[in-house]
């Protein structure tokens, strides 16, 4: 049996039981809508780290000694006057009992002034005297506001707990991993509400809260992904108007969507019974699966339409339209899902969830666009008035198909190349300022005007607290005491030294530091004793009131942890940093003493960014690749293959070069982007060559071969790449700044990507394939 | 043939799309480079037109434009260095944690190990020469140590000090004075050969004395207390330091004011040779060690935490301003 022979008994097949096929269709459609409304968002955070990076090794097997990464900060900032005010306290009391009460919160970890392990120190003749900040007793008498005053520099809390100008005052906290009421895991963005409640009840006029933390951040993320939903509904409602003035059937157009729609269903159902979540990445691909069920719906209805034009009863009509865009269609569909099946190469759960369901999801439009769409058309019936409109509106596009026709002829050919080469030179240029990781401060996920990065920068400010931390462990092995061997700690403290003099480091914090100040505290605070002692009983004094709660060693000392705050979390300054950490290790390490990357949160974008960076070469070769060898498989021709992938190459360099311009990194959303946008933008160019071999099978030449294609697929080229450039463009409004940038790129290039199917392939196929007439090479002639 | 221009645009694609996507060069950064604002100087000396300082880790910065760029000197040693002094006018002596004592003759541009006892846990915590090159080197536990020959070689002096820490010395003349730990206060007149105790104003900590331009001695330390006496230190007066903050360092500049920095950012100045001390708008830091007079009248340098800032000071001093 011929392929064409299968695909024929398989057309025969599909339409002598199409009233089964539709009567399984609905029921399967039933149960997935039954099973979506078990969908649940799962924002964890291990999903978002690259697990199998070595920095995140690290981080895993320490999380549970140092903790830290979780934590969350609420400041209350006054516009006007200083802290020491009756009214301002009470507030600060307040809220110091309602962060206590906040279920998963680690009590015995909040601090603020109210909180009894704040206490202040000071050195007097006999020794050292020390309290409480707020007196007990304390009732806002301006004396006792005073006493507030002179204790709280004592404290040495000004710029940690208390603002460097006495404006504000932090409540800080550690959240546990589980809920201590449910044994479950820690529902952040409940904890994240709880806090925003806080905000609601407290801020006034003249008293602003802030509210920073990783809790509060996913729980931001998460509402900023459930506005998506608007989206939805926003490019829904453009594609139905679309559809319709695309069509002039208000009949075509509901088949189009509803068509489009199912395989959604179907994606959201099934996610649950594979035990998915939706995540903020993730829930974009509704969306995409949408966008791309409906491009392909429009190649089917526009070929059936043909069929009807000339002619045909609806049900030969729909036999002839599924037999002319099985191969086309499949093709098209197996490049996409390639696109996002080579992102799996980011060693990242999150981004291989989206692969896998994308792949899924591409699968279901096969089945619903090929099966289902063409069943259905099987009895549309058109009212002759529509098909005598559709007939005019088919000639309506010559005027422009000609004129591409003419881009066929050597000397435009090489015009074009000419042009071409050109822009090409100019996005290579930018595009080698394309860097990875992020740009700016704050929580990147988000914009920069977004209330948890203003909260940030406001906390940043007024406090000397840093929120770009890069963990370093120092891992001790077979020493006994590691904290109060003066080697160990003096290497450390070298490390400290060091890496403060590294560009892009605002400051560092490590045991040993810590452990001089308070040698010179037992020393009358004479700063002169601000050393490590190499006797291990007076060092041993030096670090034993160091808790292991400040995250700087563990209860045996085994490890310790050096934070280093670097002022941005630039994808340039991450990686200088983990550079000079590394020249550092490399000189120093020993038998007894190793220096792991990394953790905080500045450790996770490092690793991100390394995973990202180190599949960026390998995607972009598999995804070429693998659509030059599927084209090749089918075509049988490596001039014809380049044709198709040659103005892919292009698009994705441009691409770069945009995200060069527009100041967006390469990181975990925008390389998928590159590959997803190369595997959708191929359909352009596969469906249109698909034609032009068919004619030229026909014994064509190619411009009467590139006319047709442009007659029978053009129009639903231009138009489903412009519906899905809409469609994606609406999430640039997105509250999360990488689904906007997400949204923007991808838009750019299914644009980009028609433009270089209806210009770029025909110059190339002129001077790769040449204009004369060609024999046929296909297997598929018929 | 005709194909040749669209083969060559695909080469050039491949090309372009491999350049594009190779490594990327990791952009230029300045280099790694330990800078004096970010460690702790315990101490800085002018030699001439330079500016030598000394601190943590032993780092040891030179400035040769009155404190505006600083460079680091080659140490050999990676201990807190917590003292300086001039020798002569192109020799300086540092002393530090394990008792180490560097010496340079060339400004401190190169430094050598004297002397030092790593294992004693005693560190310095001051040095100073007179004009013939007789040195004092003193530190934890009463140690003293001299030097007759400019800072070659050191022999240990210790005098009765019940193991006190011997803090700061001062000279008057022939008198010799040392301030120490929980109220030690020492004096010799014989060139520090030999040493009997004061009776001392405070119970507490002192942790400098120095010489006014008028001859009297000021006693400062723990918890903002300052005694002046004018009589080589037989009686003393409190002076009122408007301040709790620990006081840690002193300099009379050249035009004969006194300035005592410390704790929380302390600055007081003094314009009556230590009699009265006012307080003064100076730029915020946590912990002050020493100040230095710039060429630039009104410009002051101020050492400590955070290596080092400056300082001008915007109004015009006169007794008429005590507040």
């Amino acid at each position: 049996m011929t392929f064409r022979g299968f695909i024929d008994r398989s057309a025969d097949w599909l339409f002598a039981w199409r009233v089964p096929f539709l009567v399984m269709f609905v029921l399967t459609t039933l149960v997935f809508a039954a099973s979506a409304t078990r969908l649940q968002v799962d924002a964890g955070f291990e999903k978002m780290i690259p697990l199998q990076h070595a920095y995140m090794k690290t981080f895993l097997a320490y999380r549970d000694s140092f903790g830290g990464a979780n934590r969350i900060l609420v400041a209350l900032i006054r516009d006007e006057g200083e802290i020491y005010d009756a009214r301002f306290l009470d507030t600060l009391r307040s809220v110091t009992d309602e962060v206590f009460f906040i279920p998963g919160v680690d009590r015995a970890t909040v601090t603020s002034l109210f909180t009894p392990n704040v206490r202040f120190i000071e050195v007097v003749e006999a020794g050292f005297a020390g309290g409480n900040v707020i007196p007990a007793g304390f009732s806002g008498t301006p004396s006792e506001l005073a006493t507030v005053r002179e204790n709280v520099l004592k404290s040495g809390q000004v710029g940690r707990l208390v603002a460097n100008d006495h404006r504000g005052a932090l409540v800080s906290a550690e959240l546990l991993g589980t809920d201590p009421e449910t044994g479950a895991r820690l529902d952040l963005p409940r904890v994240a509400a709880q806090l925003e409640e806080i905000r609601e009840r407290h801020a006034s006029d003249g008293l602003n809260v802030h509210i920073i933390g990783f809790a509060k951040a996913v729980g931001d993320i998460t509402d900023g992904a459930r506005g998506v939903v608007v989206f939805f509904g926003v490019s829904f409602a453009i594609t139905a108007l679309l559809l319709f003035w695309y069509s002039g059937s208000v009949r075509l157009a509901a088949l189009t969507l509803v068509s489009a729609m199912i395989p959604v269903v179907w994606l959201l159902g099934l996610l649950p019974i594979l035990g998915f979540g939706i995540d903020p990445m993730s829930i974009l691909l509704p969306f995409l699966i949408f966008a791309i069920a409906v491009s392909h719906a429009v190649q089917m209805t526009h070929a059936w339409r043909l069929e009807v034009i000339a002619g045909a009863a609806p049900l030969e009509a729909a036999r002839n339209a599924f037999r002319k865009l099985f191969v086309p269609a499949t093709m098209a569909l197996t490049t996409t899902a390639v696109g996002f099946l080579v992102i799996m190469r980011i060693e990242i759960d999150m981004v291989r969830e989206l692969a896998l369901t994308a792949g899924l999801g591409v699968a279901l439009i096969l089945i619903t666009n090929l099966l289902l769409l063409s069943v259905l058309l099987s009895w549309t019936r058109l009212p002759a008035r529509e098909i005598e409109r559709a007939a005019r509106r088919e000639h309506a596009g010559d005027w422009l198909w000609l004129r591409l026709k003419r881009l066929v002829e050597p000397r435009n050919a090489r015009m074009v190349l000419a042009l071409t080469a050109a822009i090409l030179l100019a996005a290579v240029w930018q595009a080698r300022d394309l860097h990875t990781g992020d740009f700016g401060t704050g929580v990147p996920e988000l914009r920069a005007d977004s209330r948890y990065n203003l909260d940030s920068a406001a906390i940043t400010d007024a406090f000397s607290i840093g929120v770009n931390v890069l963990s370093v462990i120092v891992q001790s092995r077979g020493v006994d005491g590691a904290c109060t061997d003066f080697g160990i700690m003096d290497t450390i403290d070298r490390f400290e030294t060091t890496l403060r003099g590294v560009h892009g480091v605002q400051t560092v914090i490590g045991l040993p530091g810590v452990a001089k100040v308070i040698n010179a505290g037992w020393n009358e605070g004479h700063p002169a004793w601000r050393a490590l002692s190499r006797n291990p009983t007076v060092l041993s004094q030096a670090v034993s009131p160091v808790d292991t709660g400040t995250g700087l060693l563990n209860t045996d000392c085994s490890a310790m942890q050096v934070l280093i705050f670097t002022q941005d979390h630039d994808g340039a300054t991450i990686a200088h940093v983990v550079n000079e950490v590394k020249r550092f290790r490399e000189q120093h390490r020993s038998a007894e003493l190793d220096f792991l990357l990394a953790s905080g949160n500045v450790g996770v974008m490092a690793a991100t960014n390394e995973a990202v960076d180190a599949a960026s070469v390998t995607i972009l070769l598999l995804v070429f690749g693998t659509i030059g060898l599927l084209f090749f498989a089918e075509f049988r021709s490596w001039r014809a293959t380049l044709c198709i992938v040659v103005p892919l190459m292009i698009v994705a360099v441009m691409c770069s070069a945009l995200m060069a311009v527009l100041g967006i990194g390469l990181k975990v959303s925008t390389l998928p982007v590159i590959a997803i946008s190369v595997g959708i933008g191929v359909d352009y160019g596969i469906y249109l060559y698909e034609r032009m071999a068919f004619r030229f099978d026909h014994g064509d030449a190619l411009p009467e071969a590139f006319l047709h294609a442009l007659r029978q697929r053009g129009t639903a080229v231009m138009f489903t790449a412009a519906t899905m450039s809409i469609g994606v463009g609406t999430w640039v409004f997105s509250a999360l700044k990488f689904q906007a940038d997400m949204g923007l790129l991808m838009a750019f290039m299914f644009l980009v990507n028609m433009l270089a199917a209806l210009i770029l392939l025909p110059a190339l196929a002129s001077v790769l394939l040449g204009n004369g007439h060609r024999p046929s090479r296909s297997h598929r002639a018929r | 043939m005709h194909r040749i221009p669209g083969i060559l645009f695909v080469l050039l694609v491949i090309a372009a799309v491999g350049f594009t996507f190779s490594q990327r060069p990791t952009p230029e950064m300045p280099a790694t480079e330990v800078r004096i604002e970010h460690l702790l100087i315990l101490d800085a000396q002018r030699i001439g037109s330079r500016i030598v300082a000394v601190g943590e880790r032993g780092y040891i910065f030179l400035s040769d434009d009155d404190g505006q760029q600083w460079r680091r000197a080659v140490s050999p040693f990676e201990t807190l260095l917590t003292a300086l002094a001039v020798v002569d006018h192109q020799t300086l002596v540092a002393v530090g944690h394990d008792a180490r004592i560097l010496r340079s003759n060339d400004r401190g541009e190169t430094w050598t190990e004297v002397f030092s006892a790593p294992d004693a846990e005693e560190p310095l915590l001051a040095v100073q020469f007179d004009a013939k090159g007789r040195g004092f080197a003193l530190g934890a536990y009463g140690r003293l140590m001299t030097s007759a020959d400019a800072g070659r070689n050191w022999t240990r002096n210790d005098p009765d000090a019940n193991e006190l820490h011997l803090n700061a010395m001062a000279a008057i003349e022939a008198d010799r004075f040392i301030a120490g730990e929980a109220g030690t206060l020492l004096r010799s007149d014989d060139h520090g050969r030999n040493w009997s105790a004061l009776d001392t104003p405070y119970e507490g900590s002192f942790f400098g004395i120095l010489a006014t331009a008028d001859g009297a001695l000021l006693l400062y330390g723990m918890r903002g207390h300052v005694f002046r006496s004018r009589d080589q230190g037989e009686s003393w007066e409190e002076v009122d330091s408007d301040t709790r903050a620990s006081l840690f360092g002193a300099r009379v500049t050249p035009d004969g004011r006194v300035f005592l920095v410390g704790q929380n950012g302390t600055v007081r100045v003094s314009t009556d040779h230590g009699q009265s001390l006012q307080r003064l708008p100076a730029p915020s830091g946590n912990l002050w060690t020493t100040l230095l007079a710039t060429e630039t009248p009104g410009r002051y340098l101020l050492f400590g935490e955070d290596g080092v800032q400056e300082w001008i000071m915007e109004k015009t001093l006169n007794p008429a301003d005590k507040p």
